[in-house]
């Protein structure tokens, strides 16, 4: 099967007058499509870079990407045709209203009977109130909801989403992630840049954890998960904390139990795996132990990322099926 | 090419003029204010008409290599200072045809303020300024060589940004002074009326003022010079344009 986007050992330093910085170590990924592919990391990570050479808007140092088939450098006009990009940083033009804005990128792109498709992305964003308001007079979740339009204009083969959500308020944000998750629906094939772990989690179908300009590990939300098992941790809340320290020895003495540490009522039980739950549940109803909940508490992505990120000796890890 | 990718920068810089107060101010009121300090100056000077004629198609010469050099720069500047550059680079407008567009903007607006400058200069004054086949190739010339300091303003912006500016946006007026947009360059010593023989603008404007009797002009000279001056800008644009990628300022925010 074709990829969407194929990148291959890129690598890019920007050098000024007083220093070089390595922005992109030696990153390959593969998108397929129809993917969501997460890039997730921290700030100066090296995600837009990345972006940038995909689109040509950059030149790599060594490497070599293509998108859709296509060399940045060799065929980016047809490439640029086919893709399109959301940046969370990008400001908007002066003095064009809606209608003005979204015709002047359609031309950019030229899309076929523009004047209809404006009418549609409009339509699709639920932006007809705003149709003839000017754009840079917008509040974020507005101008978010614009920059959103203007990069369906094309009906982009592939969709690169650079921080959709940055800096928005928490409801703007949760409507994006749900208009994301639509066109993921319908067949999108996207590159969503995030800082925010939860949103990696919840919209992408596989993830590159990247730090310092290199991918530390890829693979799908749960096999990045898997990566740090062996902590499966389950947590009893007792309905009172005076019960703790009976609770605690009962609990001791399930087989696949490792540790119980108690904090005030929660009572954190490192198992084997979450077969356990079982164990303890019986535990529970045997010794009539007055409890809250119990929970499986999952680990995150933030505990991965910090896992890898703070092991030096950590290269780049692949788990489950990539096509790099 | 792609003509429509082309109109998209016309498009955006015409609909958008009005809330524009930058451009609006350079598209409307520098030409009439440029054109009035230096016409009534000249009344009180009281030249003879010729003189006074060829001062005020100075100005609408001056104005014609404005026109050119400042939309190809204003046109990369309006989306470098609203930081939409990345937009416009991701889409799949080439150089040539932002540089085409951009340009179209340029000639559009000037037939605008021709038409504003030609009105005021007769409503005025009483002077039709005289529209002959050598003040219309005259003007064209301008129009190239602006073409020529607009490829370079703009190659300065895609690596230094906002700091190119001031420097850029004065290269017409430097030109315009310099090349004896009013006056006759036999006013300066040989040496400096030879070097400026190398620049397109003091032909163009010999050109203008020819027709009063005032200068004389070779077009063939001159249009080689101004091809030549397109020529190398271009390469220089181009050279510029990959500079920036390497550096990667296209997508960059801020200066
Ligand atoms: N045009 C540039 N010139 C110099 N350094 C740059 C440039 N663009 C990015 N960088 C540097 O490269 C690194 C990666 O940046 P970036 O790709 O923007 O990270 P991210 O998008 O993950 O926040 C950062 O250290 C940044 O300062
Ligand atoms: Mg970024």
């Amino acid at each position: 099967m074709e990829l969407a986007i194929d990148a291959q050992s890129v690598s890019k330093t920007f050098h000024s007058k007083k220093r070089a910085t390595k922005a992109l170590s030696s990153v390959s990924l593969a998108v397929k499509k129809g993917e969501v592919f997460g890039l997730l990391g921290p700030n100066g990570a090296g995600k837009t870079t990345l972006i940038n050479c995909l689109l040509g808007i950059t030149t790599l140092d060594s490497g070599s990407v293509r998108v859709l088939g296509f060399d940045p450098d060799k065929n980016g006009v047809q490439l640029r045709e086919k893709t399109n990009i959301v940046s969370g940083f990008s400001g908007v033009l002066r003095g064009l209203t809606l209608e003005q804005m979204l015709y002047y990128y359609a031309m950019l792109y030229d899309v076929p009977n523009r004047g209809r498709r404006v009418d549609e992305v409009i339509k699709l964003l639920s932006l007809e109130e705003k149709r003839d308001s000017m754009v840079y007079l917008f509040s974020s979740g507005f101008r978010q909801r614009f920059f959103l339009a203007k990069a369906l204009l094309n009906k982009p083969k592939v969709l690169f989403l650079d921080e959709p959500t940055v800096g928005l308020d928490v409801d703007v944000a949760i409507k994006v992630r749900s208009l994301i998750k639509k066109l993921k629906k319908q067949g999108y094939t996207i590159l969503l840049t995030t800082h925010y772990m939860l949103e990696a989690d919840e919209l992408c179908d596989r993830i590159a954890l990247i730090n310092k300009g290199r991918i530390r590990a890829q693979g799908t939300p749960a096999q990045l998960k898997g990566l740090i098992r062996g902590e499966n941790v389950i947590e009893v809340a007792l309905s009172k904390p005076s019960g703790a320290k009976t609770a605690r020895a009962h609990f001791k003495k399930i087989s696949g139990v490792k540790s119980v540490s108690p904090t005030g009522n929660i009572l954190r039980l490192l198992v084997k795996d979450y077969s356990q739950i079982k164990g303890v549940m019986k535990t529970v109803l045997a010794q009539k132990l007055k409890i809250d909940s119990i929970s499986i508490v999952e680990p995150t992505l933030e505990e991965v990322f910090l896992k890898l990120t703070n092991d030096p000796s950590f290269g780049q890890k692949t788990v489950g099926e990539t096509n790099a | 090419m792609n003509a429509i990718r082309v109109l998209s920068q016309p498009y955006k810089t015409i609909k958008g003029i009005r809330e524009n107060p930058f451009r609006f101010y350079d598209f409307i009121l520098s030409p009439i204010l440029l054109l009035y300090s230096v016409a009534l100056l000249a009344v009180f000077l009281n030249p003879s008409k010729e003189i006074f004629a060829m001062i005020l198609l100075g100005t609408i010469g001056w104005r014609a290599l404005h026109a050119t050099q400042a939309d190809l720069l204003t046109g990369y500047l309006d989306e470098h200072w609203a930081e939409t550059k990345m937009m416009l680079f991701s889409s799949p407008i080439t150089t040539t045809e932002f540089v085409a567009g951009s340009l179209l903007t340029g000639l559009i607006k000037f037939v605008f303020v021709f038409i504003l400058m030609y009105a005021a200069i007769a409503l005025s004054f009483g002077v039709l300024v005289p529209i002959s086949l050598t003040v219309l190739y005259s003007l064209l010339l301008l129009l190239a060589y602006g073409l020529a300091l607009g490829l370079l303003s703009v190659a300065l912006a895609y690596l230094y940004g906002q700091s190119a500016f001031p420097f850029a946006f004065q290269f017409s007026t430097f030109f315009s002074l310099g090349s004896g947009a009013y006056y006759s360059i036999t006013i300066f010593p040989q040496w400096l009326q030879d070097f400026l023989m190398l620049i397109p603008s003091t032909h163009a404007f010999n050109g203008l003022k020819s027709v009063f009797g005032i200068a004389q002009v070779n077009f063939l000279h001159a249009t080689i010079i101004t091809l030549l001056w397109i020529i190398v800008c271009w390469k220089i644009h181009g050279y510029a344009y990959q500079k920036a990628r390497q550096q990667g300022k296209l997508a960059s925010m801020g200066s």
